[in-house]
């Protein structure tokens, strides 16, 4: 199957007072079509600002430094590259919401509390798929519909608030389909929501890919949800992809130690017998002025080498049908990129992308 | 007790020398992050302050104008009543430093001659360049009383001779504008304090009631700041302003004035302090003191007040201001601080008409000192709403 | 509508530390400006439980089902509008409602609480050593020496440094701070510890830190733990026994495993079947209830539940269930707990 979303070697800082934070240092992924990715991670591995840095929002004072976001808008042609966008251009304005959308874990805070979702579901349709506003009405109603909303025709003209939040979810799904995008990217879907609600949720999300034929892009940090909804999956770490492969691979051959060690600290329905939880010592490092090589687990592993690991960068290698970036697994180092990070580098590459 | 050494060492920093070896904790770096992990809200809200530049140039531009307010009668060179007859609204006396002839010289001032223009009959000044008076610093004065208690007449600035020293130049009645609006800066700017003061102790007790209590006292005290905030400012400060009697000395009416801008102050702090203590108390801290024993008295002194006071002091700042300006058009209008106070706004009803500001706009200096202070205040209450909440951004 | 008592013989109370009885909890709505009563939210609506010592009860239930104002209710940080709270002072089984707050406060030391909020629960103007030493100066430990070495004692229990006893809140994770919260929750040597959420805000990995942190102190200090959640699978692994709340009322009560493998109530049914599994292997048919929860302030007549339940007939609309013991120590409050074959987990 044709790749429709190729990131190679993204990488996006975040220029602080306290110095360069490297919320994405290097990620590589690519998405099929009708196919979903899972991102798994904890707070602060750079899960979001991937998300960000593929629809070109990421925000100030973060920048995009190095990397392609290659889209290949048809299969055949050529691809083109967001990350050479100009954010502000009508470049990216015209892939966000039509090629492109995105849904998010609180759909009360995304959603205009001052406007009809119905209102906003045609908005976004009159921009990018018909000038006409009563057919635009009618795909909203359809739209709505879909998403499982019952009598979509009266609830087309209620407001956020008079919608619960399985039901407002679902018609941030609606407006995020309302152009029939190529990729769906779903920022935390279900966190915001109660378990009998996020399985309504991950079940319409599963139906309708079958019916568009999207590719999806689903982070958070529910292992349990990244299960159930992605084909692939990769586990990231403070700004870096540490394992990538299928889910099953992935859940049932787990080779990073942190993959393992995440896998053995979540409680499982089912699998009791009064057992302590596997724990990873201390917390997600803050990736903010760190030494440029290094593991950035090595600090809460229990197998680092002391010479190695806190002095090498792994390279992600494909080893046993997925890939893994650990020296327990390759001695491989990823390459060291230069990356100029002074004020004068920082325009240049702004320069380059807005061409 | 074995089975909890093991949970233990799960988080926490990393101990040995070896695990910090390993973790690339910069041991350089440590005391300096201890520095801020121990530092108490009000350190962080003191370093984010000194951040802000626009604040500092307020403080230190505030400090200066009080400090000199404090000390009038020894940086203004006259007394508020000292008259110079001859210089009735004459210019701002000219420092210079050169002689007619060219040569630089220490400085020094003419005296000035008062001529009728005939042809339009206005007031025309000439330099008197016969005599050249010298301007002397720390010299002697009128007698006055520093800080209201130390009888002195040292003088910070003063001429050497029979002229006056006039700098902001005179009003109609040829007295020291610029010893006027030192002095009158004491009024104006102290009435902001004792305004807003009144107005503290007004907002916090009847919002702190109001947030307390909740229910029916709670919807009393809102409609009756509803009813006040409804009010047009000026006209409810005229009304109040035009009870006090005329024959009221200047102290009496100082604190009349000072409780009239309180009335109408209070209101807003009271609204905050309501909508702050009803966020604080919902917040989990609060409920663990109760479930752990605290009495309602012991929560409210240690966890609501000090929690809400730094937006207190915020707000307080950007009021101070409006206390100021209010004192001003007040006394502008007549209705406020009488002659033979001295209040900014006493000193702009001189420029009450467009002659006034057209051939003496010296008299409008006073204003500036207006629009500077409340700026100042602006700018200190801005740098301090950002730093009152450390834990943001 | 009586509720049969949920509460075996004295006999068999020896260990019992805790025993409420239909407790109620409405909150008015108030409408206009003379606040005329309206309505009610049935937050928590005539519910009986009980706790022994030592075990840890799950409260579970999705948002708005009321279990943290259950909560509160029991420790008196919310006074609850009906019903007895029976708690064991001193070997005495005492009713908390007919206290005085006067009387109850110094009382209150054995009945503890942990937040969910790592960041709201703590005084950000307090360094730690304040905020675990509060609760013993405010019940009259007044030398501060003594203070300080009960608070280094108890931050060495919950694994923090005791040199970082003068940093304030903001200078810790999220983990570290939770375990700030839990020192002050033992500072008072509780009896019993009301979790509220305590773990929901943390990364998974720090999630099972605290699990494990709450299962060795409950071992070592004979802790007995109320423990609301929303994530069965944190519930399952830490509870004793269960209990399901569904709009202010408990339908299911239960020991922990019989009552997931074999649950008597068709919303535990449904709960434990939208479980997300982290086994992508294992993609299971899952029961998707329809609609929404229902309006603690409009409640359906009959079972709260019916409008969502697949198998309601006629009676599950006109009669409230009662909450009976179907089987020993195993309640519910379903018509047809006996008839259903429902499916828990394997």
């Amino acid at each position: 199957m044709a790749n429709i979303l190729e990131v190679k070697d993204l990488r996006t800082f975040f220029f602080l007072e306290e110095g360069t934070l490297k919320a994405l240092d290097g990620v590589s992924f690519s998405l099929e079509r009708n196919k979903t990715l899972g991102i798994i991670g904890e707070s602060g591995c750079g899960k979001s600002v991937t998300a960000q840095s593929i629809l070109r929002i990421v925000p100030h004072p973060g920048r995009i430094m190095s990397g392609e976001i290659l889209f290949h808008k048809t299969d055949s042609g050529e691809p083109v590259d967001l990350a050479t966008y100009d954010p502000f251009g009508s470049g990216i304005r015209d892939i966000r919401g039509a090629e492109i959308s995105m849904i998010f874990q609180e759909p009360m805070t995304s959603l205009s509390p001052v406007h009809t979702i119905g209102n906003q579901i045609i908005e976004t349709i009159l921009l990018h798929r018909t000038p006409d506003k009563i057919e635009a009405r009618e795909i909203a109603i359809e739209m709505l519909a879909k998403v499982g909303i019952s009598n979509p025709k009266q609830r087309i003209d209620e407001y956020p608030y008079q919608l619960s939040g399985g039901m407002r979810q679902r018609a941030m799904i609606a407006m995020a389909l309302s152009c029939n995008p190529a990729i769906l990217i779903a920022d935390e879907p279900t966190t915001a929501l109660d378990v009998t609600v996020q399985a309504q949720i991950l079940e319409l999300m599963r139906s309708l890919q079958d019916q568009f034929g999207m590719g999806i892009i689903c982070i958070t940090h529910n292992l349990g949800v990244i299960a159930e909804i992605a084909d692939t999956v990769a586990v990231m770490y403070l700004g870096r992809i540490v394992e990538h492969g299928t889910a099953e691979e992935v859940f049932n051959n787990p080779m990073h130690p942190y993959t393992r060690r995440l896998l053995m600290s979540i409680p499982k329905l089912g699998k009791k017998a009064g057992t302590r939880l596997a724990t990873i010592k201390g917390t997600v490092p803050i990736p903010l002025n760190r030494p440029p090589r290094e593991c950035g687990f090595f600090t809460r592993c229990p197998e680092a080498m002391a010479g190695k690991c806190n002095v090498k960068t792994p390279a992600l290698v494909e080893t046993h049908g997925h890939s893994v970036r650990c020296f327990l697994h390759s001695d491989e180092e990823e390459p060291m990129v230069e990356i100029d990070e002074s004020r004068k580098g920082r325009r240049q590459m702004l320069k380059e992308t807005a061409k | 007790m074995a089975t909890v050494k093991e949970s233990k060492i799960d988080e926490g920093t990393l101990a040995s020398a070896d695990e910090k070896l390993l973790a690339g904790v910069d041991e350089s770096r440590e005391p300096e992050l201890e520095k801020w992990f121990t530092a108490s809200q009000g350190q962080l809200i003191w370093w984010r302050f000194k951040k802000h530049k626009m604040a500092l140039i307020g403080i230190a531009v505030l400090a200066l104008l009080y400090f000199v307010s404090m000390f009038a009668e020894f940086f203004g060179p006259y007394g508020t009543t000292q008259r110079f007859a001859a210089y009735e609204n004459a210019p701002p006396t000219r420092i210079r430093f050169r002689t007619e002839e060219g040569r630089f010289r220490s400085p020094f001032i003419y005296g000035l001659t008062r001529t009728v223009d005939r042809a339009t009959f206005r007031q025309v000044f000439t330099d008197d360049t016969s005599v050249m008076y010298d301007v002397k610093f720390f010299t002697r004065g009128e007698q006055g009383k520093i800080l209201w208690l130390i009888p002195s007449n040292l003088k910070f600035i003063g001429v050497d001779g029979d002229v006056p020293l006039l700098i902001f130049g005179a009003d109609r009645l040829g007295r020291d504008l610029f010893s006027r609006t030192l002095h009158g800066s004491r009024l104006s700017l102290f009435i902001g304090f004792g305004g807003v003061f009144l107005s503290f102790v007004l907002g916090t007790l009847l919002g702190g009631l109001s947030g307390y209590f909740g229910g029916v006292v709670d919807d009393v005290i809102q409609r009756m700041i509803d009813v006040l905030l409804s009010i047009p400012t000026i006209p409810l400060w005229m009304a109040l302003a035009a009870a006090i009697p005329r024959h009221w000395g200047v102290t009496q009416t100082y604190f009349a004035i000072t409780l009239v801008l309180a009335v109408v102050g209070w209101a807003g702090l009271a609204r905050i302090v309501r909508g702050k203590l009803l966020a604080l108390r919902e917040e989990d801290f609060v409920l663990a003191a109760r479930i752990f024993g605290s009495r309602q008295l012991y929560i409210i002194r240690r966890h609501l007040l000090p929690n809400f006071m730094s937006y207190l002091i915020v707000h307080i700042t950007l009021a101070i201001p409006a206390t100021i300006l209010g004192e001003t058009s007040l006394s502008f209008l007549g209705l406020g601080l009488q002659p033979p106070a001295v209040s900014w706004g006493v000193l702009l009803r001189d420029a009450q008409n467009i002659t006034a500001i057209a051939q003496r706009p010296w008299q409008l200096i006073p204003g500036a000192f207006v629009v500077i202070a409340v700026l100042m205040f602006s700018f200190l209450g801005d740098g301090l709403r950002d730093a009152a909440d450390p834990y943001k951004s | 509508m009586k509720t049969k008592k949920a509460i075996p013989d004295e006999g068999l109370r020896g260990d019992r530390l805790l025993e409420v009885e239909n407790l109620r909890k409405w909150f008015p709505i108030e409408k206009g400006f003379i606040r005329r009563v309206v309505g009610h939210v049935r937050a928590v609506d005539d519910v009986s439980f009980y706790l022994n010592r030592g075990e840890t009860l799950g409260l579970v239930g999705e948002s708005g089902c009321g279990k943290t104002t259950l909560g509160r209710c029991v420790l008196r940080g919310i006074e609850p509008t009906e019903g007895t709270i029976k708690f064991r002072f001193n070997g005495e089984l005492t009713d908390v409602t007919a206290l005085k707050e006067s009387e109850f406060r110094p009382k209150r030391r054995d009945m503890q609480m942990i937040f969910q909020d790592p960041f709201s629960s703590l005084d950000p103007r307090m360094s730690v050593l304040d905020i675990v030493g509060e609760p013993l100066k405010v019940n009259g430990v007044t030398s501060r020496s003594e203070i300080e070495d009960r608070v280094k004692h108890l931050m060495d229990i919950v694994g923090l440094e005791v040199k970082h006893l003068k940093r304030f809140p903001h200078a810790f994770s999220g983990g570290q701070r939770q375990r700030i919260g839990i020192a002050r929750a033992l500072s008072t040597n509780p009896k019993l510890i009301v979790c509220d959420e305590a773990v929901s805000a943390l990364d998974v990995s720090v999630q099972a830190q605290i699990l494990n942190l709450l299962q060795d102190l409950q071992e070592e200090f004979d802790l007995t733990y109320l423990f609301v959640a929303h994530d069965l699978s944190v519930v399952e692994h830490i509870s004793t026994r269960v209990s399901v709340m569904y709009v202010g009322k408990m339908v299911e009560m239960g020991a922990t495993e019989a009552m997931f493998k074999n649950p008597r109530h068709p919303y535990t049914e449904a709960l434990l079947s939208a479980v997300p599994n982290p086994d992508p292997g294992r993609k299971m048919s899952r029961i998707v209830l329809r609609g929404e929860v229902a309006n603690p302030a409009n409640l359906p007549s009959g079972c709260p539940f019916h409008p969502r339940c697949a198998y309601a007939k006629d009676i599950c609309r006109e009669v409230v269930p009662e909450w009976r013991e179907v089987d020993p120590d195993h309640f519910a409050a379903c018509h047809f707990s006996s008839e259903l074959d429902l499916v828990g987990i394997e």
